[in-house]
């Protein structure tokens, strides 16, 4: 396994209430520029990966640091492509861990992940709140390169993800998907589905109840966003907030559903309009 | 398919009626009246009586191996005679796989049904571990869940793990398979097929229970969990999950 190629980013909160961005530690492939102001208040800042996609002998950790009351917004520059992995021993892996302080906000919004034909591939994340922080944390898994025929052509994709309050945890998911040895299109994995996506809406300390209601008006707009080629489905998680998972025959109609959750979910959680990052535009 | 191959204890004559008692579908822990996202399954109709075994076997793969290694690590806790510090470790155990849960439906009735067979286990066996396990539990009011109990009642049998996870399997998929037969066109003949067919999946699952700790058990089931989302928004419904 190669030296981690390391990016350490930490959002500092200003008495003027606005959040700065200082880049601890930057090696390549990653890179980022500076952050952004965003029109909702968070500070925007852009993931690059210069390799232009992760190769099978990347080793990638980043770690987002964000200090009592920063508001902070993260995303990629567009989608994070996995190449071929060239031997079995050869696995890239990227490891992302966040830190949200007291009443901080963050936002972790990566364009889709798209696993090429042959790509080895294991991505770890951890997200660890303190008493009120808040997160909207999603991830979309594509199942390879579509246009040109490939559909869960590659050898494996692992992913590791804890979501914890105050080092209690309250949602992991862990899963391996090998698509040679076992079939995604299962009922019992994604059945007629080959994209799916997750999105976490968390806050530190608000009670079960606010978390139902919550439920009851994602899964109304769930409702209205499902139909035969794309189905959603929200829950509350064991305490602190809630998941919404979708399952869907396209890229595209996932990612705009994606959308509509996080802006409905933005407006109700903190009451901020929900603003595209700046690469959209 | 893989069969186990290291040798498993034996046990008891004793034990293994006990076990019988304990993992029986009819035991009165609420099994039946949840479908664990199958019922929205079958209401979207994507799963039918053709698709069901398959179904089943890949459900083993995944949901049941997770099971399994739970109902494993709890057993082995309740076996070590050294440590200390075991209702505690049981209990973190519980959280984690509640957190593994993302669909609150299934996870609530996973919770439902492990107090009530804590409770009933501990009550009929009046082992002192289990008593233990149930006075915290209701002290602390922690979830916990059926196959993390499931061990921990094996364990205090002297049960070896993987006997246990196996037949806490035959247990979970038996009950599964009498939902499954409420919500589609299978008779008994055909459910007992089905049940005999799926035996290598459920020695499969074991053998992936044990082979990690717990907390790298993977399971990959992200329809199953979007349907159990969708379980309460059903029109009509049978099952409470």
């Amino acid at each position: 396994m190669a030296t981690p190629a390391r990016l350490h980013l930490s959002f500092e909160s200003a008495s003027s209430g606005e959040t700065t961005l200082r880049v601890k530690q930057q090696q390549p492939p990653w890179r980022v520029v500076r952050g952004f102001r965003s029109a909702s208040g968070e500070t925007l800042a852009h993931l690059h990966n210069l390799s232009g996609g992760i190769l099978d002998t990347d080793n990638l950790e980043c770690q987002l640091d964000l200090a009592s009351h920063a508001q902070a917004q993260v995303t990629s520059t567009g989608a994070t492509r996995v190449y071929r992995s060239r031997s079995r021993d050869r696995t890239a892996v990227q490891r992302v861990s966040a830190r949200v302080g007291a009443g901080a906000y963050l936002e972790f919004l990566p364009d889709q992940l798209i696993p090429f034909s042959g790509s080895r591939f294991e991505q770890i994340a951890s997200v660890d709140l303190d008493e009120s922080a808040s997160v909207i944390w999603w991830d979309r898994v594509a199942p390879g390169r579509e246009a040109s025929g490939e559909i869960f052509r590659f050898h494996s994709l692992a992913v590791s993800f804890e979501l914890a309050v105050n080092h209690q945890p309250i949602a992991i998911e862990r899963w391996t998907l090998d698509p040679q040895s076992n079939q995604p299109d299962s009922l019992a994995r994604l059945g007629p589905f080959h994209h799916f996506a997750t999105c976490y809406v968390c806050r530190a300390g608000e009670p079960g109840s606010y978390w139902r209601k919550f439920e009851s008006e994602m899964q109304s707009l769930a409702d209205c966003l499902s139909n035969p080629e794309i189905l959603w489905g929200v829950s509350s998680l064991r305490a602190h907030g809630i998941v919404i998972r979708g399952v869907a025959t396209s890229g595209r109609a996932l990612g705009s559903g994606l959308l509509e959750f996080w802006k409905a979910a933005k407006w109700s959680l903190c009451g901020r309009v929900a603003t595209l990052p700046r690469k959209i535009h | 398919m893989r069969n186990i191959v290291d040798p498993v204890e034996i046990p008891s004559l004793g034990a293994l009626l006990r076990l019988q008692q304990l993992a029986d579908s009819s035991l009165p822990v609420g099994g039946a009246a949840h479908s664990f996202g199958i019922e929205s399954l079958v209401d979207a109709r994507l799963l039918s009586a053709d698709s069901l075994e398959m179904f089943l076997g890949d459900y083993l793969t995944e949901a049941g191996a997770l099971e399994a290694a739970y109902c494993i690590s709890s057993c082995n806790l309740a076996r070590d005679s050294v440590r200390h510090d075991i209702i505690p470790e049981w209990l973190r155990c519980n959280t984690e796989l509640a957190a593994r849960k993302l669909s609150r439906e299934s996870r609530e009735a996973s919770a439902a049904m492990g107090r009530r067979f804590l409770n009933l286990s501990a009550r009929i066996s009046g082992l002192e571990l289990l008593l233990q396990a149930s006075d915290a539990v209701r002290e602390s009011r922690a979830e916990v869940h059926l196959a993390p109990c499931f061990g921990l009642a094996a364990g205090s049998l002297g049960l070896d793990a993987r006997i246990a996870a196996a037949a806490y399997l035959q247990q979970s998929i038996t009950t599964l398979l009498g939902c499954c037969q409420r919500l589609l066109p299978v008779g008994q003949t055909r459910a007992q097929e089905i049940l005999w067919a799926l035996e290598p999946y459920k020695l499969h699952a074991v053998e992936r229970g044990s082979t990690f700790p717990a907390a790298r058990a993977s399971s990959f089931m992200p329809l199953v969990d979007v349907m159990s989302c969708r379980h309460a928004n059903l029109y009509t419904r049978l099952f409470i999950s």
